[in-house]
Formats: C-alpha cells, sequence, structure tokens
C-alpha cells in the first residue's frame, strides 16, 4: 500500500528465541522458547498495524525487539528516516538518539510503568532532557503543552504518578512517549487494563493524536474489537509465527487462516446472543515443544496431512494479504458479517 | 401453569436493600449501598459495572465473605429460599443476619452456593493437589462419602468440566496446569457438593479469547445440565449478553437498571447504560466514533446528594439529579431503571 517511500518500518524475517537453562553446576541449556519465530512486515508512515494473538504468541516480544528492549536473535529492523536508514537490530551507538526520539513504547499497566518518584514534570521532560532536545525553561513549556495536548491540566505537573487514576497515567505516559515527536509509537495492550468507559477516552486521543502528528502506530492487543477500531492492517500472530496478515475490513469478513477464523468466532458479542459459535479447542502450545509441521494444526479442523509435516510459509493470496495456511486457497472461512445491527435508543 | 415453568421462575436467591460498607482510615466506602435483585432457579443472572460498583462486594457478601472488618453488612437481607419440597416451601435463611464463621454459613458455602474467580491460581492451594481440594469440600459437606468415592467423584467432575486425562491430572498441583485447565478445575471444585447457585466473579477475563469461549460453553453447558441458577459478574458487555439471561447494571453500589438480557442490550434506558454501550468498540456493525462516558469515577468516599451519575450524565437536570437520588422504579414490566427521566410527572 503506497509507494516504497512510504515505509517507515520494515521488519525482514525476526527471530527471537529465549534459552531455557536447566539447573545443576553447569546450567546446560536444555531448550529454546521460540518467541518470535520467522516474522516479516512493514509499517507505512502515519498507519496503525494491529498485531493481534493469545499468550504466547510473541506479539509483546516483537514489539520489545522494535523498540530494542531486546536484542533479536536473528533477522533485520530497518527504520526508514528521510534519507536515513537505521538498523534496529544492529544500532550504531552514535544512532541511538536518533532511534530513541523516533520509536517510542507505551506499555499495559499504568501502576508500574511510571516512576512513583518521579512528578509529572520530570516524568514527561525526562526523554527531552536526556536525548539533548531541550534544557531549562524549554522543558517545562513544552511538558506544559503536551500535557495538555493529552487532557489533563497544569496543576499536575507539580503532582506524583500516585495521585492518577489509571486512565490518567496512561495519558502521563502517552505524553512522555510523544514529546519528543516520535515517527512509531508501539503500544502494548495500552488500554487493557482501563475500566470500559475510560478505554474510548484512551482510545479516541491516540487516534487524534496520531493525526495531529502524523504518527504511526504498531498496536499490539488480544482484544480483536480494539484491533478493529484502531488499525488499518492487522497481523495475526499465533505461537511465534506471524499466520495472516491483511487491511482490518477483508481479515474481519473474510479471514484466510483458520486461526483468524477461529479467533474471531470466539470472540463474545452482543449482537450473538441465541447464535451458535465455534468453540476452538486445545490450548496455544508449549512453546518449548512446539508441534510438528503448522504450529496451528493440533487445533485446526480443517488441518489434513501435510499440515502435520511441513510448516506452511507466509505467501500473498490477494492485494496486501498474505497467509501462512497450506489450505488457505481451498478454505471458504466464515468472518464477521459487516451490515451494521442498529440500536435503539429512547 | 406448566410447573417446570413455575419452577423456573422460582426465586432462589432474594437480596433486599442490602448494604455494604467499609470503614477505612480515609473515610467510609459505601461498596453496596441498597442494592435488591432475585436470583432464580435454573436463571442467570448478569452483573455488568466498572470498577467501584460493588459487583464483586455483591458476590462476597452473598457468602458472607467480606472482610469484617474493615467491611461489614449494614443492613438489608439475603434471603436464601430452600428447595421445594413434597412437604411444601420450607424457612428461607437470612444470610445477612447469620454469623460469619459460624456453622449455618458453612453448610451454605459449597454446599447451597459456590463461587469461582477470576484468578483460580489464589484460589488453590499450592501445596495440595487439585483432586485433594475438591475432595476436601465433599468430606466435609457430603460426610456419608467414603474417600474412596469423593476421589471418584472428583475424577468424574475434572472430566465433566472437559480435563483431560482425569484420572492423573487429579494428583497434579495447580501451578502444573494452564490458566484454562485451572479454570476448568475450578468449576470442577464449586460444583462438587453440587450447588444451586454458582456465582461467577469475571471468570474469564484473564483468559485468552479462544480459552474463554471454551469455558463459557462450558458453563452454558452445565447450566442447563444440572439446573443451576448462576450469578455471572463481568465488566464485559458481550459476554454478559452471551450468558446471562437477566442483566442488572450497577453504579457506585446501586442498580441503575436491570431487565431481561435482551432488553437491556437492545433498548437500553438508564443513561449510564446508554453510554456503555455507546463507548465500547464491537466486532460488527459500522465502526463509529466511541463515546465516551466524560469524566470520571467519583472518589470511593464521597457521599452523593443525588443521582451518583449525575457528574457524568449527559442527560443531567440540574436541579433535580443533583439534589435528589431517584428510585429503582418498573417502567415496563420486567424492566426497571432508576433515572428521574422516567418518573412520570
Amino acid at each position: 500500500m503506497g509507494s516504497e517511500n512510504d515505509v517507515l518500518l520494515d521488519v525482514k524475517d525476526l527471530h527471537k528465541a529465549f534459552s531455557l537453562k536447566g539447573g545443576g553446576f553447569l546450567r546446560r541449556t536444555v531448550g529454546y522458547i521460540r518467541a518470535v519465530d520467522g516474522v516479516s512486515f512493514s509499517v507505512a508512515r502515519g498507519e496503525t498495524v494491529g498485531v493481534v494473538g493469545e499468550s504466547g504468541c510473541g506479539k509483546t516480544t516483537l514489539g520489545r525487539c522494535i523498540v530494542r528492549i531486546y536484542q533479536p536473535t536473528s533477522g533485520e529492523i530497518a527504520l526508514y528516516l528521510g534519507d536515513r536508514s537505521l538498523a534496529v537490530h544492529q544500532l550504531r551507538r552514535e544512532d541511538s538518539r536518533l532511534f530513541r526520539s523516533s520509536v517510542q513504547m507505551i506499555f499495559q499497566d499504568p501502576y508500574s510503568s511510571l516512576d512513583q518518584h518521579m512528578n509529572i514534570l520530570s516524568l514527561v521532560g525526562e526523554p527531552l532532557l536526556v536525548n539533548g532536545i531541550a534544557r531549562g525553561k524549554e522543558i517545562e513549556e513544552r511538558v506544559a503543552e503536551m500535557i495538555r495536548r493529552v487532557g489533563l491540566h497544569i496543576e499536575h505537573l507539580r503532582r506524583f504518578p500516585h495521585s492518577f487514576s489509571g486512565g490518567q497515567r496512561q495519558r502521563i505516559s502517552i505524553a512522555r512517549a510523544l514529546i519528543v515527536n516520535p515517527k512509531l509509537l508501539i503500544a502494548d495492550e495500552p488500554v487493557s487494563a482501563l475500566d470500559a468507559s475510560i478505554q474510548a477516552q484512551i482510545l479516541n486521543l491516540l487516534i487524534d493524536l496520531q493525526q495531529e502528528f502524523n504518527l504511526s502506530y504498531l498496536f499490539i492487543t488480544h482484544n480483536m474489537s480494539v484491533i478493529r477500531y484502531v488499525s488499518d492492517r492487522i497481523v495475526v500472530m499465533y505461537a511465534g509465527k506471524l499466520v495472516e496478515m491483511a487491511p482490518k475490513e477483508v481479515l474481519l469478513t473474510e479471514p484466510r487462516h483458520p486461526y483468524t477464523e477461529a479467533l474471531l468466532s470466539s470472540v463474545p458479542r452482543v449482537s450473538r446472543r441465541d447464535g451458535v459459535r465455534t468453540v476452538t479447542y486445545g490450548e496455544p502450545p508449549d512453546l518449548l515443544h512446539l508441534p510438528p509441521g503448522c504450529v496451528f494444526h493440533p487445533r485446526c479442523r480443517y488441518a489434513q496431512g501435510i499440515c502435520k509435516e511441513e510448516q506452511p510459509k507466509l505467501r500473498p493470496i490477494g492485494l496486501g494479504r498474505f497467509v501462512s495456511c497450506h489450505l488457505a486457497d481451498d478454505l471458504q472461512l466464515w468472518g464477521v458479517q459487516s451490515s451494521p445491527r442498529p440500536m435503539s435508543l429512547s | 401453569m406448566d410447573t417446570s415453568a413455575v419452577q423456573a421462575s422460582q426465586q432462589l436467591l432474594e437480596v433486599r436493600d442490602l448494604q455494604a460498607y467499609f470503614y477505612l482510615h480515609e473515610g467510609t466506602v459505601r461498596a453496596v449501598d441498597g442494592v435488591s435483585f432475585d436470583v432464580c432457579c435454573g436463571r442467570t443472572l448478569g452483573v455488568i459495572g466498572e470498577s467501584g460498583c460493588g459487583k464483586s462486594v455483591t458476590a462476597q457478601a452473598i457468602l458472607r465473605l467480606v472482610p469484617e472488618p474493615p467491611g461489614r453488612i449494614v443492613g438489608g437481607h439475603i434471603w436464601l429460599h430452600p428447595p421445594e419440597t413434597d412437604a411444601g416451601p420450607g424457612a428461607a435463611v437470612d444470610i445477612a443476619a447469620l454469623d460469619s464463621t459460624g456453622d449455618e454459613i458453612r453448610a451454605i458455602r459449597w454446599k447451597e452456593i459456590a463461587m469461582i474467580f477470576q484468578e483460580p491460581m489464589t484460589s488453590f492451594s499450592p501445596i495440595h493437589t487439585v483432586g485433594d481440594q475438591i475432595t476436601e469440600a465433599m468430606l466435609i459437606h457430603l460426610p456419608q462419602m467414603t474417600r474412596q468415592e469423593t476421589r471418584d467423584r472428583a475424577i468424574e467432575l475434572l472430566d465433566s468440566v472437559g480435563i483431560p486425562k482425569a484420572d492423573q491430572l487429579v494428583d497434579a498441583y495447580s501451578y502444573q496446569l494452564s490458566g484454562g485447565m485451572r479454570q476448568r478445575a475450578m468449576i470442577a471444585m464449586a460444583l462438587s457438593c453440587g450447588p444451586r447457585l454458582l456465582i461467577a466473579d469475571e471468570p474469564t477475563t484473564a483468559l485468552d479469547v479462544t480459552i474463554e469461549a471454551q469455558i463459557l460453553a462450558l458453563l452454558k453447558e452445565l447450566k442447563s445440565r444440572l439446573q443451576m441458577a448462576m450469578m455471572y459478574i463481568s465488566h464485559d458487555l458481550a459476554v454478559i449478553s452471551e450468558v446471562s439471561d437477566d442483566v442488572m447494571v450497577m453504579y457506585l453500589g446501586v442498580v441503575v437498571e436491570t431487565a431481561s438480557a435482551i432488553t437491556v442490550f437492545d433498548r437500553p434506558l438508564h443513561p449510564y447504560t446508554q453510554a456503555l454501550r455507546r463507548s465500547i468498540p464491537t466486532l460488527e456493525g459500522e465502526i463509529t466514533r466511541l463515546t465516551p462516558i466524560a469524566g470520571t469515577l467519583p472518589r470511593p468516599y464521597a457521599t452523593h446528594a443525588g443521582c451518583r451519575f449525575y457528574s457524568r450524565c449527559e442527560s443531567r437536570m440540574e436541579g433535580e439529579c443533583d439534589r435528589t437520588p431517584p428510585e429503582l422504579i418498573e417502567v415496563a414490566p420486567g424492566h426497571k431503571v432508576r433515572c428521574h427521566k422516567y418518573v412520570s410527572a
């Protein structure tokens, strides 16, 4: 979608494995957890790519590799900034400042992601100081402006995180992340810990800020409805693999991977009171002992012989659509209906 | 009249004007402040609300699990109706009046009313096997069973909740089970003495959506097979809409709306219920900008002269809503709302 010049982030065949060490004197490696196992996708300028999947799918690890909390085991992460391109997976020291002011992250737990001993002015101003972007009075001015922009007040600057609600703390985290004017924001379950009525406030804030600052988002969540609301394109992950990627509406209405179908049919829905839902049995695999062939095959209603033997590769299956399934060309899968069901409000 | 319909709508639990307060250093939290509802045999009451609405404390109060101190049931009744026998209806027991550490409430817990929670890890003892914990409840409440019989029953229960190799996993510890399996084991434990009412407090909130779907299907199946009543508490509207027959919406310690599930979701009347619907993203229908509920929850120690939802209500009427607390009124058969908008002049 768009020309190559539009690409901001390009992830190629990313792998992140964690070695599990046994006990005993030598603590030998007993196995590897392939948290991210060969993931490739890109994010364009101004775009929101939603990454969805259940526990153990690797979406959080993916986000952390991109923001350099983890060092990838192999693969490439390229960040395109104007006339420069940074190799994030092997970042040169002289590029770290540029990187940190280009890519930022916000986290799920508003209660543990802010230093309790720093007031809001310090918290939101710290990135400016640390990255050498501003000093002294200018910091306070920029922080004040950012705080207002995220819906808080000047009076809040001298207060500490404990006096704020979960939703307000997320606003503070957003302010802290965006004050350096990044191009890419990685949001890892930013609203999951918030009450339903507050989630909407934060989601709308993120959408508005995206417009205003022309940001790209990598939006990581397990919640399909939230992903639908914020994303342009959706990436579905399972057990470390990217199983399907497509523009939002077609992924939801015409999924091409059985796991996407399973996810969609599992989501509880207000409109489906008496409807039949397809329950997918079993559980995500133990990442230390992945099944042979396709990682999803033990739970897949359509699995055939080849699925148990050969790992499918991610391949294009239409405009902007990619799927990792041997049977994708032959399967007719069910998605969500797209026609609106009006709610009557007196 | 068809007797099964009579029995189906028979009251099992009758809660009237329940009040449970927490006396804290910073102030008094009126966590449950005048809540009334019924749970009927074989039906599921869904309880929706966000943090601080009192839904969990209500559930805990029913089983007298509210820590005393700092909590206390300061008013109201929780009538547990005994099952109909040939001898006619027996006397109802007011759980609120019982000694929270006494034998009477102990005879009710697990045997008549059981509860499952959000975090199965905290309900299970880490040093006892799953089987031991299931049999323990049976040994206490069903003394006519031998140890071997209780063990056999535990295996049967684990199997009935979909745990594979139940005869082996009965000797497993809770940490050895995955989240979904633990939740199933907790359901098995809750069902072990054949309760008439199961209270489920956010049982699937911490689970992956495909596992949640499995647990919801399991609960539906168990409910219909065992003719069990259920009180299902959640902040998730979609889950509540799928599992409930009747729905109760709570806000800051009071019931603001109650009706059948279909009615609450298709024709919500209370401004809070309507606002909640509009503020939640959905998987279907047009994608319109979410309308967040303005403002934030008032402090838990705050007192309200008028309606508790006043500060965030789009339909508020100054002079009335901020001065007089509205009553819960039946505006249509089976549909009650607590809002001045619906009080006929």
